[in-house]
């Protein structure tokens, strides 16, 4: 077996890419890898990136596979799969002397670092009679060179190709030519299949699924990367698992048809990234006026505009705190994870419910894309559809009185299709059965109502969670994905924790508490310091420094390293 | 029931004369006659002055954003195939603001009527040009005259394939009144256009204009082609009545789990195990 990474607390780690140009299948092989060392015990990390084109620009997939526990990209490679030049120009920073680089035979390296590995891929992939099959003969190389028993890579092969006998074939020989190719160079041990491996999920697929837990119904949506898999993914499984998936013609029309299932009784979500999240903005408004339950994702990506569209950031917390025109409550979760996304998913749908408003999954691409090693996710009944009567209590000629003031700023609410039931969910400022009413008094009543709402969401915001020890010299502080990096950033530290926000709004304000008396490093990817302005609005409380950064790239677990090491 | 029996506590707030008051009296007389149970019968309003209605029918209504009441309706006949979903809107709210969600509505067939107030202005902000004002003719924002052709929303909605087209006139209750029974009965997608006149900001298409030049249908086209001839307007001539009809599969058809049930209905636990094992 290679560990040619061994971390300094002793976690053996091996850390591979293949690196070539779109369309040559490199996410597909990535995510074969990923699965092949998951499914040979290991922990994995598994992170694309790609130019916003089909053809010819450069896409990558790496895998951070270790026995302990991994869950951000790491720099430096052990092993790179480059299927054309660029896959080894572009990559000369991540190698180092031991990088083993498998590249063909015909590409000219000159002046490298790490150990060259030149093998016939392309002249191979013809005589196997398809080109395209390269990238599985460079897979086969890597089973040998980290070694792993290659029927792993064989099972996920049939299980890829399992009805087209013909190209199984093709691309189990593909396999073994390059389990061959590797040579001397084969590892000698092989790593066997576990018994019973982890789960290797994105986020977006623990998105999606925590939507369907919570009986999600229908889910409407228009294309708009990242936030796009969780659409593949339900509309795969809507025949199945009792939803409907419908592309909109635009992102406003599906905030309202989100709206308009929700009034008449059906969970419903819709998801987008920056963009499309603007043009919801009237409708997450209109939500927060008719007091319907909506669950918004938005799958953060760099702007402004169009940005960087396949890349990450956190650079939109703000934007979903202040999502939509005029003041009314509203949630946002910020999950870390694919197992927070998958609760948290799960929770919107609760608290949408419970509190009749608007709540925002927020995410980013390098949650939406990358793969983790997941241990568990648990069944969940299905969230109820609350606050509804079917006995509306009102004089038989009047109509119901649905925005009836109440405790906690939330009231019942009946279904079209009940008897005596009728009002109007309405846009206008509205009196108890709905009817437009102007009057100051009213205003203010409604006004009141719609706002109490946030002092109650406040008991289910769960606290930020300290990991790492509690007394430190120093705490990380972030919000959602970053929490992948920060993880790995304190293991190499005695006296740093890392502090993680996922219900960011409304902030609880026993959240003091928890970060009170630190000295707060902010971790965010974002260049304003969002999460940071926000603990100083609302808990009154600064940090010592800040590490931020907007280049649509994640942080490195190095970077961060060194950065820490310098503000310590 | 007695369409009486379907006002409010509040009395419309139009301009006396105002054309949304027969189309207000027509749609209440047709929602009576229904078979539906009203309970049954949801509406959804745009904004502008037609979309006011919302606090005048004691029916389920949802008044949602300028332009974007036909999602809402969409959703909530998605959600729930038993109750019959009515649009209300002007000619700015569906031809100007979300003019894409009419277009998209008449391509996918949900089985949803849109009555659209046509008074060719904008009448709630007080007299600016709309997308079916006449070429030339002046208003608050184009003192000089409107310097847009007219979209005419009867030949729109038949090149996109709507199922079934119609146009009325305010001025006609009885007729109307047919129509729009007519439209919710039909499954599928249905566009009333009614000629709507706005009393207070258009002197030009005025109930007399109207009179002058309008003609009923007897029947509905066989062809789309010799609808889309029929629904245009001219300075001598405006067809009002049916244009056109077709039966095809609505909106939904398509989805496995919506064959022989209802979305609203499907509220079984997920059994999620098996799909986590496929992930190993």
């Amino acid at each position: 077996m290679l560990y040619s990474l061994v971390m300094p607390w002793g976690d053996k780690t091996i850390n591979w890419k293949i690196a070539g140009a779109a369309g040559l299948g490199i996410k597909s092989t990535g995510e074969v890898m990923a699965k092949a060392l998951s499914r040979s015990g290991l922990y994995i990390n598994g992170y694309t990136e790609y130019p916003s084109l089909i053809r010819g620009g450069h896409n990558t997939y790496q895998v951070l596979a270790s026995e302990k526990q991994v869950s951000n990209p790491r720099w430096n490679l052990d092993i790179l799969v480059a299927l054309n030049e660029e896959g080894v120009v572009l990559h000369e920073d991540e190698i180092d002397e031991r990088t083993k680089i498998v590249v063909d035979e015909s590409v000219k390296i000159e002046g490298n670092r790490g150990r060259l590995i030149q093998v016939p891929l392309l002249e191979k992939a013809k005589e196997l009679g398809n080109p395209i099959v390269q990238n599985v003969i460079a897979l086969g190389v890597s089973a040998a060179l980290i070694g792993v028993e290659i029927s792993i890579f064989e099972e996920l092969i049939e299980e890829e190709f399992g009805k087209k006998k013909e190209l199984l074939e093709i691309n189990k020989k593909a396999l073994r030519v390059g389990w061959e190719l590797a040579g001397e160079e084969r590892q000698v041990e092989l790593r066997k299949r576990a018994d019973k491996p982890r789960m290797v999920m994105s986020g977006s697929e623990a998105v999606a699924m925590g939507a369907m837990a919570a009986g999600m119904q229908l889910y409407c949506a228009y294309p708009m990367t990242p936030a796009t898999p969780v659409m593949h993914f339900l509309a795969k499984h809507q025949d199945k698992y009792d939803l409907v998936v419908r592309q909109t013609e635009d992102e406003i029309a599906a905030v309202n048809m989100a709206i308009g299932a929700s009034f008449a009784g059906v969970k419903a979500m819709t998801g987008t990234s920056g963009g499309g999240f603007a043009l919801m903005q009237e409708g997450i408004s209109l939500a927060g006026m008719l007091e319907l339950p909506l669950v918004v994702m938005l799958a953060m990506r760099p702007g402004p505009a169009t940005g960087l569209p396949t890349w990450s950031s956190q650079t939109d917390l703000r934007f979903a705190i202040h999502a939509g025109h005029g003041e009314f409550a509203k949630i946002v979760l910020a999950p870390g994870d694919p197992v927070e996304a998958y609760e948290l998913s799960y929770k919107a749908f609760e608290l949408a419910q419970k509190y009749q408003t608007v709540v925002i999954l927020l995410t980013d691409k390098l949650l939406a894309e990358s793969h983790y090693s997941v241990e568990l996710l648990e069944e969940k009944p299905v969230v109820e559809v609350s606050n509804v009567t079917d006995k509306p209590k009102k004089p038989e000629e009047e109509m119901f009185h649905r925005y009836q003031p109440s405790a906690n700023g939330v009231s019942e609410r009946t279904l079209p299709g009940l008897v005596n039931g009728y009002y109007v969910a309405n846009s206008d400022e509205h009196g108890p059965e709905g009817l437009v009413d102007e009057s100051a008094e009213m205003r203010e009543v409604m006004v009141r109502r719609r706002l109490l709402k946030l002092k109650s969401i406040e008991s289910d915001m769960a606290l930020p969670v300290i990991y790492g020890s509690k007394e430190t010299k120093l705490s990380l502080v972030g919000f959602g994905s970053v929490k992948g990096v920060a993880l790995e950033v304190i293991k190499e530290f005695n006296d740093v924790n890392y502090i993680h926000f996922n219900h960011v709004w409304p902030m609880p304000s026993k959240a003091r508490e928890v970060l009170e008396g630190r000295k707060l490093v902010f971790l965010e990817n974002n260049m304003t310091g969002q999460l940071e302005g926000l603990v100083r609005e609302y808990l009154g409380l600064g940090g010592i420094s800040n590490i931020r950064k907007d280049d649509g790239r994640p942080f490195y677990v190095d970077e961060v390293v060194n950065l820490v090491k310098r503000i310590i | 029931m007695k369409s009486e029996e379907l006002n409010t506590s509040v009395f419309p707030t139009w301009c006396p004369g105002c054309g949304d008051y027969g189309i207000w009296a027509a749609l209440k007389k047709a929602l009576s006659k229904l078979d539906t149970p009203i309970e049954n019968v949801v509406i959804v309003y745009g904004i502008g002055c037609s979309g006011n209605m919302a606090s005048f029918v004691k029916v389920y209504g949802v008044h949602g954003l300028h332009g974007r009441a036909i999602p809402v309706a969409e959703g909530i006949k998605l959600a729930n195939k038993k109750l019959k979903v009515i649009v209300v809107g002007g000619d700015g709210d569906l031809l100007g603001e979300g003019v894409a969600h009419l277009v998209a509505a008449s391509r996918s067939n949900p089985d949803i009527t849109v009555i659209l107030h046509n008074n060719q202005i904008y009448g709630l902000t007080t007299g600016q040009s709309s997308p079916t004002s006449l070429k030339g003719s002046k208003s608050k924002t184009y003192p000089m005259g409107t310097p847009d052709e007219p979209l005419n929303p009867v030949q729109l909605a038949l090149t996109l394939g709507a199922s079934q087209v119609m146009r009325g006139f305010a001025g006609d209750i009885e007729h109307l009144t047919t129509l729009i029974s007519d439209a919710i009965n039909h499954e599928g997608f249905s566009l009333v256009e009614v000629l709507q006149p706005c009393v207070t900001f258009n002197k030009i298409n005025t109930y007399a204009w109207f009179r002058e030049r309008i003609k009923k249908l007897e029947q509905p086209e066989r062809s789309r082609l010799e609808a889309l001839r029929k629904g245009v307007w001219t300075n001598q001539q405006i067809m009002i009545g049916e244009f056109f009809r077709e039966s095809k599969p609505v909106l939904g058809y398509s989805y496995g789990v919506l064959e022989n049930k209802n979305l609203l209905e499907l509220k079984r636990k997920r059994e999620m195990s098996k799909l986590f094992e496929s992930f190993r």
